[in-house]
């Protein structure tokens, strides 16, 4: 891989363990905090969300500060 | 008590966590029954690019022990052990199905991605270059046909995503045909990333 690819690879890295991968817990709670996270891979953001609202409908994720956390 | 924050499930007869691993905020990395974890300060996880590369350094470790793990998706957290063994547990006939699924293989992704930069200095403009674009991907997709086809029996499954601008082929691969893999690869000449857990190739839902 060159180092032009690396964001690309990241990109692959962060969509791959926030949206793949099994899930066994009724409570899974992402907290979105790092701006530049955000800045990388919003949508991939907002789809792991999404996908966690459609498996546990009853379950909040929501960023810290919607959370009075 | 701490919370306990899950990486992966690995197969009964898997090597356990080298003495080193570290996860998330630098918790140590034990064994939990079948079910690699580390204790962290709270059950709320902030996901930071940081913590993303630690958890998947930790499932990459179980990985490499030789043993295909199931990884687990970011964010997973337990009241405590019990909380987390009980969870496994009543999943227990999906886990084993999922291990078996991956047993000896290794996850490799190919990405491809078009260099047509959307062009928003005009209306028309824009149209234009978004058009290029939808082409490009049509290409894009196509190619990733063609790299289906020429890695043939060297795979055992695929998936493939689509993205702004990027096609991502996952593979999953027996570790014994990896070198086989790996020189179709360099013979088309497209770039693979891996070998890495089969995230992509979970257990049946």
């Amino acid at each position: 891989m060159s180092a032009a690819d690396e964001p690309l690879v990241l990109s692959d890295l962060i969509s791959r363990v926030l949206d793949k991968g099994v899930v066994l817990s009724g409570d899974v709670v992402i907290s979105i905090a790092d701006i530049d996270l955000i800045k990388l891979e919003l949508r991939v953001l907002l789809s792991a969300v999404e996908t966690a609202i459609r498996r546990e409908p009853h379950v909040p994720v929501l960023p810290d500060r919607a959370r009075g956390a | 008590m701490s919370p306990t924050y899950l990486y992966c499930l690995t197969a009964p007869a898997a090597p356990d966590p080298p003495p080193a691993t570290v996860g998330l905020d630098g918790g140590v990395v034990r064994r939990l029954g079948d079910a690699w974890v580390s204790d962290v300060s709270s059950r709320s996880v902030k996901a930071t690019v940081e913590r993303i590369r630690a958890h998947d350094a930790v499932v990459s470790a179980a990985l490499g022990t030789g043993s295909t793990p199931v990884p687990a998706r970011f964010g997973q957290t337990f009241a405590d052990d019990n909380e987390c063994v009980a969870a496994i547990s009543a999943k227990k006939e999906t886990m084993s199905a999922g291990l078996a699924r991956v047993a000896g293989m290794v996850e490799m992704t190919v990405l491809l991605h078009v260099s047509t930069p959307l062009d928003s200095s005009s209306g028309t403009a824009y149209l234009a270059s978004l058009s290029r674009r939808e082409h490009a991907m049509d290409e894009l997709r196509a190619a990733a046909r063609v790299i289906n086809a020429r890695l043939g029996d060297c795979v055992r499954e695929s998936a493939e995503r689509a993205g702004e601008g990027t096609v991502t082929l996952s593979h999953l691969v027996e570790r014994e045909v990896l070198t086989m893999y790996m020189d179709r690869i360099r013979a088309m000449e497209v770039r693979a990333v891996g070998p890495s857990a089969p995230y992509s190739f979970g257990p049946p839902e």
